[in-house]
């Protein structure tokens, strides 16, 4: 009998121990038999909550950007780009522990690194010489002589080739007369020609993979005569020169350029959503009031920051990861309503309530293309920036 | 001293959050699924032993029959699925502790008392539903979920007075206590939009007034009756008050009968007026019914002195449930078996029943098996 009860009790607890795993999840039947109460979801869109709109340029350079624009053949704004290269030694490495005297000088190589480009037949990018003295300040006007036809010492093929290709250009050895006298610098500049509009970016040195000038040159090695080997150098300056664009719409509110415009704008969401409500999405759309400017089909991306403080033009911005960041890609041309994303800059204004609710719009490569958004702003009637905001009331939870 | 001490400890450790009772489809309205308050024994025998069986705390006058601290606690699980509207689910089970109690004399007097946690309303579910939404002119699929866990749970005190060999009394105090904690969800497939999620916690509250009697006219003959009243349910929800929602009044009765000392019949019969809270619920699109349950079960053989270790127990069980979302009220058939043994020195019992239990009405179905053990003990003998 002992053990017929040490089986009764074992029986319960083994049977109630396998029973301790849940599964509770079932289909809704609704609405019969499915809890009281509803997600709701309420689309508006939020007009006259803008306290302030303003923009401020400067905050950053073509000579600081990651990218670098050349943009030609008849575009509403053209740009040039230039690079110096620091002064190449007289020797190079033979191998990779030794190096030997340059006895002799073959040919260079110019490699670029392309990031987009207008996807026109043919395209090519003209290298010109520069004089390796010409003043890095100098703007598109001041450099207009050095692109002249007669400073063309190759071309670049970027025709069909794609993002993050690398491209180059051979440039004959008498294309630099003056390189013994320049020290052995060299400068070029780099221009489209031609009669269709197009532009091409690359990267810079501020992005790791910036110009790269290569020499073919002969060394001289202590077993035997001479060696041919490549020798190469890193860019020491990059940068781009720009017409002036056409003065912007009187009122409107401006992102991106060179040198960069950044958008400031105090926002008001009415506190039933900010306090009360969960926002699943929050969009700011802006108007633009002239087509965006910028290479022909190029696209730049905007993004939108919140700030830590709001004491102007240079309020910090609250740290961000890239990779967090919504970006928001704009093409070129367009007049279209260009809807950013700042779901996240309002979950962060719900959750700190002591954080000011204002934000930032600016490009996401600051003053890396010539594009330029130029938007209608809160002193130009009908054409103010709006927020819509798609958010969940409070769920009802009914007993 | 110790040994009560520990077992005050014992009851006090049970959160009220952890005693839900089995959960079902019809468990989506009004306050929830109505809690069994019956012992596992009473489990087996249909329900027909809750006015009699001192493990059930619906009879306030039972609480005089214990005499040594006796502590007892219920497990039960559920194995269940349903179809409703052309939707069916399967393979659904919870584990809940539906009933604790701790009995005891007081000073060697005819009264005694008795605390106990039960599940008034069982407040737990987890409904997923797939839609499409607009939004400026665009359809976004979307999931939801809701999520409720928790239960209304009844905390009685009380006291019986056995006033002779042949009748006892008692009353007891409800205070109704317990949360669901909800969780809403909303998941988009379109990742431009957030996920949605936000959860509260519905705390109840309320109290109840209960008094019962047991009479024993001869040996083998009972009849006990008993009735409850309770306040409005309230509820509060993020600091703040949502509606009442009225409880019933409930009255009850039962008989037993002994045919020798080796079989007992007994039967319990309980009505309620849910409909109290018909138009507290109205705007919510929840029918509430007045319901009544009727259970009974032989058991063959018992647990004490030269009866069998082992007793079968057979029972079965009607009862209306309360809550529709339309004109149809549900009911509920069990059909249940059980048994039950002594161990460490007859100082404890264990006790198991199954039931079958059979859910219809209001366009819906539910079939399931719901598996109880029961543990009671009685330490200082």
């Amino acid at each position: 009998m002992r053990s017929g009860k040490f089986v009764v009790v074992l029986g319960g607890l083994a049977v109630g121990a396998l029973a301790c795993e849940e599964s509770v999840t079932a289909p809704g039947v609704c609405p019969d038999f499915c809890p009281t109460g509803e997600i709701q979801l309420v689309d508006t869109v939020l007009v006259g909550i803008l306290e302030g709109d303003i923009s401020f340029t400067g905050y950053a350079e073509p000579n600081e950007a990651v990218w670098m624009q050349v943009v030609g053949g008849g575009a509403a704004v053209e740009a040039r780009s230039v690079v110096w290269f620091p002064q190449f030694r007289d020797s190079a490495f033979i191998d990779s522990v030794t190096r030997g005297p340059v006895v002799g000088l073959d040919s260079f190589r110019l490699d670029l690194v392309l990031v987009d480009h207008t996807p026109v037949p043919g395209l090519e990018v003209t290298v010109h010489r520069m004089p390796p003295s010409v003043d890095r300040e100098s703007d598109f006007a001041a450099l207009a002589p050095y692109f002249e036809d007669s400073t063309i010492i190759g071309t670049v093929v970027v025709a069909d080739r794609l993002p993050s290709d690398t491209v180059s250009a051979i440039i004959p050895v008498d294309a630099f007369p003056t390189f013994a006298e320049d020290s052995q610098r060299v400068a070029v500049g780099l221009s489209i020609r031609g009669s269709q509009p197009a532009f091409a970016t690359f990267e810079t040195r501020e992005a790791n993979l910036g110009p790269m000038m290569n020499r073919f040159v002969k060394l001289e090695s202590s077993e035997s005569d001479t060696v041919e080997q490549i020798d190469f150098i890193t860019a020491a300056f990059d940068s781009f020169v720009d017409t002036d664009p056409p003065p912007p719409t009187g009122g409107s509110l401006v992102v991106g350029g060179t040198p960069s415009s950044r958008t400031f704008m105090k926002v008001v969401i009415p506190s039933f959503i900010l306090d009360s409500s969960d926002v699943v999405r929050a969009q700011l759309l802006l108007v633009p009031v002239e087509p965006v400017l910028g290479g022909p089909l190029d696209t730049f991306e905007l993004v939108a920051e919140a700030l830590g403080a709001d004491f102007g033009a240079k309020s910090p911005i609250i740290a961000s990861v890239d990779t967090l960041l919504v970006k928001t890609p704009v093409g070129v041309g367009t007049m279209d309503t260009v809807a950013v994303d700042i779901s996240r800059i309002v979950v962060v204004w719900q959750s700190d309530t002591t954080q000011v609710r204002t934000l930032v719009v600016r490009a996401r490569f600051e003053a890396a293309t010539v594009a330029e958004l130029r938007l209608g702003s809160t002193r130009i009637p009908g054409f103010e920036p709006v927020v819509r905001v798609t958010y969940v009331p409070p769920f009802t939870f009914v007993q | 001293m110790m040994g009560r001490l520990a077992l005050v400890g014992v009851l006090a450790a049970l959160s009220p959050i952890a005693l839900h009772a089995q959960n079902s489809i019809y468990g989506t309205r009004g306050i929830g699924f109505p809690g069994r308050t019956a012992s596992v024994r009473s489990l087996g025998l249909g329900g027909g032993a809750d006015m009699f069986d001192r493990g059930s705390v619906l009879n306030p006058a039972l609480a005089a029959t214990f005499g040594r601290v006796t502590v007892g606690i219920v497990s039960g699980t559920t194995f269940r699925n349903f179809s409703a509207g052309g939707v069916e689910a399967s393979g659904l089970r919870e584990t809940r502790f539906p009933l604790a109690f701790l009995g005891g004399g007081i000073m060697r007097s005819a009264f005694s008392y008795e605390l106990s946690l039960s599940t008034y309303a069982e407040r737990t579910f987890d409904v997923q539903t797939e839609d499409t939404v607009l939004v400026d002119g665009v359809s976004l699929p979307v999931r939801d979920r809701v999520v409720a866990n928790g239960a209304v749970v009844d905390l009685r005190v009380a006291f019986g007075w056995t006033a002779s060999a042949k009748f006892a009394v008692g009353a007891a105090f409800h205070r109704l206590m317990g949360s669901s904690r909800f969780t809403a969800t909303r998941v988009f497939e379109n990742n431009e939009f957030q996920p949605f999620a936000e959860d509260d916690a519905l705390r109840f509250k309320g109290i109840g007034f209960s008094a019962g009697g047991l009479w024993l006219p001869t040996p083998s003959l009972g009849f006990a009756a008993t009735a409850r009243i309770n306040s409005s349910l309230g509820g509060e929800l993020d600091d703040r008050s949502t509606a009442d929602v009225g409880l019933p009044i409930s009255l009850g009765g039962g008989a037993w009968l002994a045919f020798g000392s080796q079989v007992h019949f007994t039967t319990t019969a309980r009505w309620r007026s849910w409909s109290r809270g018909q138009d507290d619920l109205a705007s919510t699109g929840t029918r509430a019914f007045d319901t009544w349950e009727v259970g009974s079960g032989i058991e063959l053989g018992s647990l004490g002195e030269g009866g069998l270790k082992y007793p079968i127990r057979l029972g079965i069980r009607y009862a209306q449930l309360p809550y529709s979302p339309n004109d149809d009220q549900p009911t509920e058939w069990n059909f249940s078996v059980g048994t039950g043994a002594p161990f460490a020195a007859n100082r404890a019992v264990i006790d198991l029943a199954l039931q079958r239990f059979r859910r219809d009405g209001a366009g819906a179905s539910e079939r399931g098996w719901y598996f109880t053990v029961g543990v009671t003990i009685t330490p200082i003998q």
